[in-house]
């Protein structure tokens, strides 16, 4: 049904999808809140926040499985993966306290608004520069493809 | 993400996670009654569409900034008659959330039906998408001299360059 997928070396390139997805559509979906002052906005910011927590996590379990058998030069891994992994478990740890705030204040905290708010711009920023690594791996060493031969230098 | 040959892989993960979660939120509104699920689901398709337009601009623009052999064109054309067959269908599916009872889809059924098949236009686009990037090496930069054949790459393997209509029809008429 998806020969594509079929041909991945690791689940984690069909994941990665979601999380980036879900939590950009969460902060505009709050930013929306805050603006409109909607609660309709608010109770769907807080379903997709949820969703794209449960889906970094998986995102991150995929990642810290396919490591090892990804095949990369030392050279990229240092200084590719190495920042890509700091940065998603950091958007994991994030995203999972702003998680717990947000259900623990559903759907959208009063108490400590505009840092809820700074907390969850931070985290996709932290998500952006680590998705960037990952983008750099793929497209710039072959990372989890077949297209040429491994192992390729790490270049500026 | 300068570094990138294009835009186009920033913006595809929108339409491949958000027409899936727009269907799951959507399929357990209407099938439990849940109306916060249906308004969910509806920020999750308008978010999807949005995403699909910049992902199908940002790809129409990409066709041309990388070099690609035959193979990789031929795919390349596939994924563009789907993305827009995606991108039309999902229009549709955005006028249709308009027309609802509570958040509730009129015709509801009808209107998972045409979801569940946007979706699974998107993941289809989305593997294909896949197949060039990760088997082809398609916009991947060391792939490139596999790609235009000068260290031994695919048999058969060339250099697609697109030009005008007129260029591209006489390029094919070959």
């Amino acid at each position: 049904m998806f020969p594509g997928a079929q041909h991945l070396q690791n689940l984690h390139p069909l994941v990665i999808h979601f999380p980036i997805a879900l939590l950009m559509g969460a902060v505009l979906l709050y930013m929306a809140a805050w603006l409109l002052k909607s609660e309709r906005f608010a109770h769907s910011a807080f379903v997709v926040l949820v969703m794209g927590a449960l889906s970094v996590t998986v995102a991150v379990a995929t990642g810290l499985y396919a490591e090892q058998g990804v095949m990369l030069s030392l050279s990229v891994r240092e200084q590719l993966l190495r920042p890509h992994k700091s940065y998603m478990l950091a958007t994991l740890a994030l995203c999972t306290m702003l998680t717990g705030w947000a259900i623990l204040a559903r759907p959208f905290p009063k108490k400590g608004r505009g840092l809820f708010l700074l907390l969850v711009l931070v985290m996709i920023g932290v998500m952006t520069v680590g998705a960037d690594f990952g983008g750099r791996m793929v497209y710039d060493y072959n990372a989890g493809g077949t297209a040429c031969r491994q192992p390729i230098q790490f270049t500026k | 993400m300068h570094q990138v040959f294009n835009v186009h892989p920033v913006f595809v993960h929108f339409p491949i996670a958000l027409f899936p979660s727009a269907l799951l939120l959507y399929g357990l509104g209407i099938m439990l009654n849940w109306r916060a699920a249906c308004v969910a689901g509806r920020a999750c398709l308008y978010l999807a569409v949005a995403g699909t337009m910049v992902a199908v601009a940002t790809g129409l623009m990409a066709q041309e900034t990388f070099p690609h052999n035959e193979r990789i064109h031929h795919m390349m054309q596939t994924h563009k008659v789907i993305g827009l067959l995606m991108a039309s269908a999902s229009l549709l599916l955005v006028w249709w959330s308009f027309l609802h009872k509570a958040q509730r889809p009129k015709g509801a059924y009808p209107f998972l039906g045409l979801l569940v098949l946007v979706t699974y236009l998107a993941l289809q686009n989305g593997d294909l998408g896949a197949r060039m990037v990760f088997i082809e090496g398609a916009a991947v930069k060391p792939a490139v001299s596999v790609i235009t054949g000068e260290h031994g790459g695919h048999e058969g393997a060339h250099t697609h360059h697109h030009g005008t209509e007129e260029e591209t029809l006489g390029h094919h008429r070959h």
